[in-house]
């Protein structure tokens, strides 16, 4: 491992070319004087070391990403089936014809509350990939009558392919959560004689979430650009932080200042939501899966300087979370 | 998320500019001005080289039209006539000229072929510079008519399109150009080279600038001036083309020739392989080794280069001469008064025997059998707790004593004695005053060393001292600088100056990005790499050795008539590369009186090795140190000149023949 002005190298660079300027020496020293260990040279490098592995999203890869979801998991598919549905045609006017045909049967909206992440994605998405607005609803506008009066429908006339968007999909709760309105959406489609899909679309998971999701929900698909596999979870037996070889020492100081501090500040998940023990951020915020020890900012105490912070979701207008 | 401060000096070459900004960041040479070294109106051709990033192309798009025509708003036709000249720029790199080879097609079917592709591009540049600055002359648009075809004249028009004005004619010659790219970028399909040669060559670049001229009276005293830029990219044939036209140039034609040291391949041409001669043909200048022979001249000018550049990064700051004026204190610099008492205040709280060079010394005098109490009686009388540095002095002449064999109790007297004097500022104390003079900073730096601290690179004169002549490289290094500071959460150019942390790690990528920016290409890369590692890595030992004889040592010389070829070839490349720097002049040999060639090793590397970035002392290798440094995988030979050379600055001072260890002033 690098000494501390290797590190501090490292962490400058990353700070310039991808971390948007959000990690500067001074931002760096106010977290790290969140922990007593950084009294000595080793544990001051174990939260440096751990700091220079994190992973972070800016504005830039998330228009890319956008790009890439859209182009893989939307427009190649649906280019790819309709060659081979037509003899493999090569005819590029019929099979963007085609293509516009698709697009106009389809609707994209966010996984979410419309306050939440998703819908900003969206704003990214129908930019990015160039999409007329009203290809892009939101969920109040899926369905038309009432459960009570019987006369539920699907609001959205000759369409036939709906895709949730999201940002970041680390335990796959929230899309499990939505199953239920899939379920919905498809039991009307069958009713009416219309089938319906429903993708799930995340620029990035963990293969745990994904697999969740495939498995606990009625998603016609769930698919990712970035997947996070096991070897992203900090301290697991197939950690990339720590590979064989690498010094155990470290590794030890860095899982037991995380779990340390982690306990005081995230009770429940000392090593982030449900351990998933990730490294990873977005521009427009770092998800609770992720170390605590990076991220928290709660209002309460204890009180704590995060290095690239956490917006919590607050649920009711009270302020509880 | 923090949005950084514009660094001023993000741009370090001058390719990455728009014409507006090599106009806006153009500073000119104090004095007489960038003219005086490259004339643009001088008929004489002239090869403009140095090493990489001398700003070469900076001064050649400053001479070119489009600039020219930024710099004169108005009537550019009587502004061109002040000038004298007019510009017209190309760069070597566009050309692509690895395709004008092999192939199946021998070399001389290649040559013919580029000097036509060149001839044809260098045209179109003239005629377009021309129909653009005389758009709009009465006189030019009757003439323009018969302009075209008398150019038209010099070519086999059979099969192309008439041309009656110049923008036509240059479609047709741009055509023409298109049908030899197809050609040759599928000579490698087909084996067949489909060009028909429809000009001599070098008669359309000559003879359209005179065509102009004797019809155009208003281009009566203005020089056509060929810029042709980045030469490094054409291969030795390829040169041979540009040479040719320097050799037979015709005027009103002129050429400025940019090319970087190590790219001149050549200077014959194809004139029946007749050379072209420096003083003759053409002249030369290196605008990097001018920068380093006139100093003052060049710092000036660094410190309007920095101010400029400051300036354009933030307007409200003042005017370029304002900023200029305070530029030193934007950059937190080292105490330099005589004992550097604030810089050595590290070692004011330590006990004076647990100063890391006394702990040295009396284990030194302990593995000589001297006693406890006798090497404390030295430290004590060798100590001056509160000035570090003139205890440090005392201690390199009680080595100095130590290897001249002098009794080493009665040595340390001596000294303690002297020092008393010196720090009364007596004359007496000449032993003193001269070793501070020229030892002051290696002893400021070994005290660095002792104590684990790292080398202080720092103000504004350091930095440009350390870029050695080349612009580029005082920008590289006020760009980690500028980086490193906002890291580090400072405001650059505000309030308070850049802090000596971000100076010092500015410095030190810089010269890691020099190491590595400044490679060779090719078989001998990595030989000349190890051979400069070799080089530094003894200059550091001699350093930093007990008893340095020379002072600020980052120079040799040596006689290379004798020395291995390869060992010649590696200090050539190092040359080239500019990782060397050759001293005009030499150095005379003591023994023999000998002129012997000298070079410095170029003070962008010194932070990584921890080496002084001005020169002073220099050493005379010998054929076998030359040898064992330069000549490839000699590593063995170069372990013994390494320990050859330290025995004898190192405690107990071995000499060179005899490895046993001499025991002077003991038990007497």
């Amino acid at each position: 491992m690098d000494d501390e002005e290797g590190l501090y190298a490292k962490l400058k660079l990353l700070n310039e070319r991808l971390w948007e300027g959000r990690a500067s020496r001074p931002q760096i020293i106010r977290w790290l004087d969140n922990f007593p260990e950084t009294a000595h040279t080793a544990g001051k490098c174990a939260l440096l070391y751990l700091l220079s592995r994190f992973m972070y999203f800016g504005d830039n890869e998330i228009r890319e990403l956008v790009r890439a979801l859209y182009r893989d998991c939307y427009r190649y598919p649906i280019m790819e089936n309709v060659r081979r549905d037509h003899q493999h045609t090569t005819d590029v006017s019929f099979i963007h014809s085609r293509l516009a045909d698709e697009l106009r049967a389809t609707r994209f909206l966010a996984l979410g509350n419309p306050a939440e992440s998703g819908t900003y994605l969206l704003y990214y998405f129908r930019q990015e990939n160039k999409l007329p607005l009203d290809l892009f609803i939101n969920r109040t506008q899926l369905f038309t009558g009432g459960l009570a009066t019987g006369d539920r429908a699907l609001r959205q006339a000759g369409v036939s392919r709906y895709i949730f968007i999201d940002d970041f999909c680390g335990s796959g709760n929230q899309a499990v959560y939505y199953s239920r309105v899939v379920r919905e959406m498809k039991a009307i489609g069958l009713a009416a004689q219309v089938p319906i899909q429903v993708h799930y679309y995340v620029l990035v998971a963990t293969s745990q979430g994904l697999h969740r999701v495939r498995r606990k929900t009625q998603f016609d698909s769930a698919e990712c650009v970035v997947e996070l596999d096991s070897s992203y979870k900090c301290f697991g037996d197939e950690s990339r932080y720590f590979p064989e070889g690498s010094e155990p020492a470290l590794r030890e100081a860095c899982e037991a200042i995380s779990r340390k501090h982690g306990a005081r500040l995230y009770p429940e998940h000392p090593l982030g939501y449900r351990d998933s023990q990730l490294l990873v951020g977005l521009h427009h915020n770092t998800p609770n899966n992720t170390l605590p020890i990076i991220w928290y900012a709660e209002d309460r105490l204890p009180q704590w300087e995060p290095i690239f912070r956490r917006y919590p979701k607050t649920r009711t207008a009270g302020g509880a979370a | 998320m923090t949005q950084p401060p514009p660094n001023p000096f993000n741009i370090t070459k001058a390719t990455d500019f728009s014409d507006e900004q090599i106009v806006r960041t153009w500073v000119d040479l104090p004095g007489d001005g960038f003219f005086t070294i490259a004339d643009p109106t001088s008929p004489m051709p002239m090869i403009l080289s140095g090493g990489k990033g001398s700003g070469r192309t900076h001064l050649m798009r400053y001479f070119s039209y489009p600039v020219q025509k930024l710099r004169h708003p108005g009537d550019i036709l009587a502004s061109l006539k002040t000038d004298g000249y007019v510009g017209v720029y190309l760069r070597c790199t566009g050309l692509n000229a690895g395709r004008f080879h092999g192939k199946g097609q021998s070399s001389e079917v290649w040559d013919v072929v580029f000097a036509y592709y060149m001839d044809l591009w260098l045209t179109q540049l003239t005629l377009q510079t021309m129909g653009e600055a005389l758009a709009g002359q009465p006189e030019f648009l009757a003439q323009q008519p018969g302009i075209c075809m008398e150019i038209l004249n010099i070519i086999d028009t059979s099969g192309l399109p008439q041309a009656s004005t110049i923008e036509s004619l240059i479609g047709v010659l741009h055509q023409l150009q298109r049908d030899i790219d197809v050609s040759v970028n599928n000579v490698a399909l087909d084996r067949r080279l489909d060009v028909n040669i429809r000009a001599t060559r070098g008669e359309l670049v000559f003879r359209i600038p005179q065509i102009f001229t004797r019809r155009f009276s208003g281009l009566d005293g203005i020089q056509i001036l060929y810029l042709v830029d980045e030469l490094e990219n054409l291969t030795e044939a390829q040169q041979r083309y540009i040479q040719t036209l320097i050799r037979e140039r015709e005027a009103p034609t002129s050429f400025k020739v940019g090319a970087r040291r190590y790219g001149l391949r050549t200077y014959k041409t194809l004139s029946a392989d007749e050379e072209n001669r420096e003083g003759s043909e053409f002249q030369m200048v290196f605008l990097d080794r001018d920068h380093i022979e006139n100093h003052a001249r060049y710092t000036n000018f660094a410190r309007s280069l920095i101010a400029r550049r400051i300036v354009e990064a933030y307007p409200p700051i003042g005017s370029a001469d304002q900023v200029a004026e305070k530029l030193d204190g934007f950059f937190e610099d080292m105490d330099r008064t005589p004992y550097m008492q604030a810089e050595t205040s590290f070692l004011a709280a330590q006990q004076v025997e647990e100063r890391p060079y006394f702990t040295k010394l009396k284990k030194q005098l302990s593995a000589i059998h001297f006693t406890n109490r006798e090497a404390s009686e030295i430290v004590n009388r060798l100590s001056v707790p509160d000035l570090p540095l003139v205890e440090k002095l005392n201690v390199f002449l009680f080595y100095q004593d130590w290897s001249r064999r002098q009794h080493l109790l009665t040595a340390s007297a001596s000294i303690a004695q002297q020092c008393a004097h010196y720090l009364k500022r007596d004359p007496a104390a000449t032993r003193h005053v001269q070793a501070m003079a020229h030892f002051r900073t290696d002893l400021f730096a070994q005290l660095l060393r002792d104590s684990g601290q790292k080398q202080r690179y720092l103000g504004l004169s350091t930095l440009i001292d350390m870029s050695a002549g080349l612009p580029r490289n005082l920008l590289q290094i006020l760009k980690y600088t500028f980086k490193w500071a906002s890291f580090n959460g400072q405001e650059p150019f505000s309030v308070e100056p850049i802090k000596r942390d971000a100076q010092q790690s500015g410095v030190m990528e810089a010269s890691h990005w020099f190491f590595e920016d400044a490679r060779v290409v090719g078989d001998h890369g990595r030989e000349v790499e190890q051979s400069i590692e070799r080089l530094a890595t003894l200059f550091r030992q001699l350093r930093y050795s007990d008893k340095p004889v020379e002072c600020s040592l980052i120079t040799f010389s040596a006689d290379l008539s004798f020395v291995r070829q390869e060992a010649r070839a590696v200090i050539k490349l190092a040359e080239e590369w500019s990782l060397l720097i050759s001293i005009p002049g030499g150095q005379r040999d003591r023994n023999t009186g000998a002129v012997d060639p000298k070079f410095e090793l170029n003070p962008m590397l010194c932070p990584r090795w921890d080496l002084p970035i001005s020169r002073r002392g220099a050493i005379s290798l010998s054929k076998a140190e030359v040898n064992a440094i330069f000549y490839p995988l000699r590593e063995v030979e170069f372990d013994t000149v390494i320990r050859d050379r330290l025995g004898r600055m190192m405690a107990p001072f071995r000499s060179s023949s005899s490895a046993s260890e001499a025991l002077p002033g003991f038990g007497d």
